[in-house]
């Protein structure tokens, strides 16, 4: 016993020890925050915040909503990640911006997100996006789709708030409108546009229409309708 | 055999001759002090020194590899601790090392004074020892330097900042610590020399002033209540104690400092093998903004002073502070020279060490999690529960991308979640009303900067609406008891 | 040490011998206190040789005025103008450009104004903010929130034939404000 002690303590004394816990793991040094790749740590660094995904719920559309996947064009995501969407809380990350992320790193986040579209996709598909339709039709369409939730007019009923709050139509881009419409918010019990009617899809020009319908609803601080200059869409 | 004998005695006669190796251990080694002090409280003196050797023995290792330049400095320090054979063992003993300096010193100097040993006639052993404080804590300072990395560099800044506070000299002052006018090359070179020739050296010599005190006044006797310290009598009476129960440090004293010894040393590499080094961090590229600068250990409780002083008193206390301790400590056996010196008769004593070591504490643990640093990543990363989003209408799930998007989030938690520094808005819907909610985000205050120029009304009127919302469920919204009859929503 | 007690000197009794011995040792003695101040002298004047040379800014380029947009403030870096070889990194010194328009610049230290730590912009709610003890700033470098004394330091701005200079060359604190 004393003897295995012994060679113990002398192994530990003559150096020995080059592997004990303590011995800093290579994979611990330091590295440039632009040389993060993975994901997972980019998303949750960077998009967490806003967009939820998996269990987590955001104030924004959850990047893994499969209508949005389904519809969402890779080169919008890029540019959209890239340069933000102006006068809307979604700031822009390319260095060119101002912002922290390289371009391949904005890439990883456009491939990660996509890489969770979903095989099968809903049919017909409306395109990502389209001129806005016809408002009168739309506040049918919005009528027959959206009234139960959101009341008859729009402002708000028993299990969803007004989606025709002046501040609220001015923080939004009319593309948002439309994804909104298109995609739902499932993670906070609001349905995409197959489900809002069972058995019967939104056509591609419900949603333009009911987008159409939102958009009229802007009204500037004396009430008076007007619709703010919108970014082109990219 | 006998002959034998008789010739090694000869040798070691003829040696000790010339030598003088029985005086010398007479005067030293061999000193009689009182058995009393024999004691596990009187360990702590020789423990400091002892991780003083370590650290020299250690120190020397490491400069044997360690290049002291801005340019090579932090990729010595990576091959160090990833590449050189044992280099991250080496680094941390010193770091550790330095660690158990710093707490077995403050030990040491709270046996000191809970002992009266600072009372005459040793007021010079303490004065030295205040001294040697400061020398240790410039050590620690220095070391940190050593480490060249991010924390480092952006401790150099504060170190700046703080010199620059000081009136009239502040800018030469600056100057001469950085070895020119911003923190370059020089200003590593200066640390180096500091931490390796001139504080080291200056330790060495005020050791042996300190040890020469031991010897020629002796070591405090163990102190018994009652047992008052008079000026003209006090010499006497230690002889006295000498007399009647006097023993030689070595061998009939030192064995509990031998076994404090092994403790230490088996404490530091224990710490080394199990915990490691400490960093490096990023390297110090001044153009790496995105670090979080904060000081080593033992200096986190002045970080902590330093975030939670009023500003009018900010300069005074940063630079008045070290002088009026530094004053107090010298003075303190000229003041407090004589009378009672156990701790069990001095509840001042007593209540001075625990109110120090409280704050102390106190403030390293608030250095450590500093809640009053901002999270500067918690805007993009730092996600909402989803209680706090269920049931909410499109304004208000657009007010909380708001406060996302403003950066809020960088102070203010949700549920936990977020920086420490402002309240946790979780229960902001019913602590403020809706116009109180307007006019801090309009206008600021208590620490919060005014964002009215920076927000539109539509986002003002979103991020108010979602803050209303955010109570818990059941409570009511917070409501403006000069109008009794609104509603809260209005 | 020597507490041997002083022998009494023979020699004493000659009064003319131990002037020259008392000169001898006064010769010692300012022999070497000249000497002192020879390698003393200079070797404080080379310590404290900052205390006599004054700061001096010089003109540095941060490129060209259009690689900064109209509004927004930008990063920026130059090299410490008085920059070694053996500098390494710690040569890069960064600063804030904010280009209000046209040639009308601000440009401020990274330093925050309390403890040195960097300041970090954020371009959504225009402030800069402090990793060490939350200081904030507004976009015009005026103090936002927290424990800084003043408002950021702000450089000295040239524009002259489409590029921007700025005086620097100091660590801005509070005894050198005017970086």
């Amino acid at each position: 016993m004393i003897r295995t002690i012994l060679l113990l303590v002398s192994l530990f004394a003559l150096g020995g020890c080059d592997w004990m816990p303590g011995k800093p793991n290579p994979d611990s040094k330091w590295r440039e925050a632009s040389e993060t790749s993975d994901f997972a740590i980019l998303y949750r660094q960077n998009c967490l915040g806003c967009h939820g995904i998996g269990q987590v719920v955001s104030g924004s559309i959850a990047m893994d909503n499969p209508t949005y996947l389904s519809v969402v064009p890779r080169e919008v995501l890029l540019n959209v990640i890239s340069n933000g969407v102006p006068s809307t809380a979604m700031p822009g990350f390319s260095a060119a911006v101002g912002g922290t992320l390289t371009g391949e790193q904005i890439e990883i986040l456009t491939n990660g997100i996509l890489a969770k579209k979903p095989a099968a996709q809903p049919s017909p598909l409306p395109p990502y996006a389209a001129d806005p339709g016809d408002p009168a039709r739309g506040a049918t369409v919005f009528a027959a789709s959206c009234a139960s939730c959101h009341g008859n007019t729009g402002d708000g009923g028993e299990k969803a708030g007004s989606v025709i709050n002046p501040a609220y139509l001015d923080l939004v881009s009319n593309q948002y409108l439309r994804t909104v419409v298109i995609a739902g918010r499932p993670d906070l019990g609001c349905p995409d546009f197959t489900a809002r009617t069972p058995g019967k899809p939104l056509s591609n020009e419900e949603v333009a229409d009911v987008t159409a319908w939102l958009i009229s609803n802007r009204r500037n601080e004396f009430g008076k309708p007007h619709a703010p200059a919108q970014p082109p869409l990219p | 055999m006998n002959k034998l004998i008789h010739a090694a005695r000869g040798v070691f006669l003829w040696v000790d001759d010339r030598l003088h190796l029985t005086k010398l251990y007479e005067s030293t080694a061999g000193h009689h002090v009182p058995q009393s002090s024999g004691s596990w409280f009187y360990v702590f003196g020789s423990a400091t020194l002892l991780c003083f050797m370590i650290q020299i023995a250690t120190g020397i290792l490491l400069a044997m590899v360690y290049v002291p330049s801005a340019a090579e400095a932090y990729t010595t320090l990576e091959y160090l601790t990833f590449h050189q054979y044992l280099g991250w063992f080496l680094r941390g003993v010193h770091y550790w090392g330095s660690n158990f300096m710093v707490g077995i010193m403050l030990l040491h100097m709270t046996q000191v004074f809970l002992f009266g040993a600072y009372k005459y006639p040793r007021e010079i052993t303490w004065i030295t020892g205040v001294v040697l404080m400061v020398l240790t804590l410039g050590l620690a300072f220095t070391g940190q330097v050593m480490r060249f990395d991010e924390d480092a560099y952006w401790g150099l800044g504060i170190g700046v900042a703080i010199m620059g506070r000081v009136p009239l000299l502040g800018e030469q002052l600056v100057n001469m610590m950085l070895g020119g006018p911003i923190i370059a090359s020089d200003t590593l070179s200066r640390f180096f020399a500091l931490h390796v020739f001139v504080l080291p050296g200056g330790i060495l010599a005020l050791v042996s002033i300190h040890l020469r005190m031991v010897l020629t006044k002796g070591i405090n006797e163990y102190p018994q209540p009652g047992m008052l310290v008079r000026r003209e009598s006090y010499d006497k009476e230690y002889a006295a104690i000498i007399k009647k129960e006097g023993v030689p440090f070595f061998p009939k004293a030192i064995s509990k400092d031998l076994v404090a010894a092994a403790v230490v040393i088996i404490g530091i590499l224990a710490c080394a093998t199990f915990f490691g080094p400490k960093g490096p961090l990023g390297p110090p590229n001044p153009l790496q903004i995105d670090t979080l600068p904060r000081p080593d250990f033992y200096f986190l409780w002045i970080f902590a002073i330093a975030a939670l002083m009023p500003d009018w008193m900010e300069s005074v206390a940063l630079l008045g502070g070290p002088v009026i301790i530094g004053i107090i400590l010298f003075a303190l056996p000229f003041f407090n020279g004589t009378g009672e010196k156990s701790w069990r008769r001095r509840p001042i004593a007593v209540l001075t060490v625990i109110l120090t070591y409280v704050s102390l504490g106190l403030l390293t643990y608030l250095g450590h999690t500093s809640p009053w640093s901002p999270d500067m990543n918690a805007w993009r990363s730092a996600h909402t529960p989803k209680k706090f989003l269920e049931g909410r209408s499109p304004l208000e799930l657009q007010g909380s991308l708001v406060i996302q998007s403003m950066q809020c989030r960088n102070c203010h938690a949700i549920d936990g979640i977020g920086g420490q520094r402002g309240p946790d808005l979780a229960d902001v819907g019913a602590r403020l009303t809706k116009d109180q909610l307007v006019r801090q985000v309009i206008q600021g205050g208590g620490n919060m900067p005014a964002y009215g120029k920076n927000l539109t009304p539509d986002q003002v009127d979103a991020v108010v609406a979602y803050m209303v919302s955010l109570r818990t469920p059941g409570v009511a919204a917070a409501r403006d008891s000069s109008q009794p009859g609104r509603p809260p929503m209005e | 040490m020597n507490e041997e007690p002083a022998k009494p000197c023979a020699c004493s009794a000659a009064p003319k011998k131990t002037s020259r011995r008392d000169f001898l040792l006064a010769t010692g003695f300012g022999l070497n206190a000249i000497a002192g101040a020879m390698i003393g002298i200079p070797l404080v004047g080379y310590l404290f040789s900052s205390f006599f040379k004054p700061n001096k800014l010089e003109k540095i380029s941060l490129g060209q005025v259009d690689a900064f947009p109209e509004g927004k403030t930008r990063f920026a870096s130059y090299k410490n103008p008085m920059h070694r070889e053996w500098d390494g990194q710690t040569a890069d010194i960064p600063c804030w450009v904010r280009r209000i328009q046209g040639n009308d610049f601000q440009v401020f230290a990274i330093n925050c104004t309390h403890l040195g730590c960097p300041v970090r912009w954020f371009e959504e709610s225009k402030l800069f903010m402090c990793p060490c003890h939350g200081g904030a700033f507004y976009e015009d470098g005026g103090h936002a929130a927290g424990p800084p004394p003043r408002g950021l330091y702000t450089y000295e701005v040239k524009v002259e034939n489409g590029e921007l200079f700025i005086m620097g060359g100091v660590i801005p604190n509070l005894s050198n404000q005017n970086v």
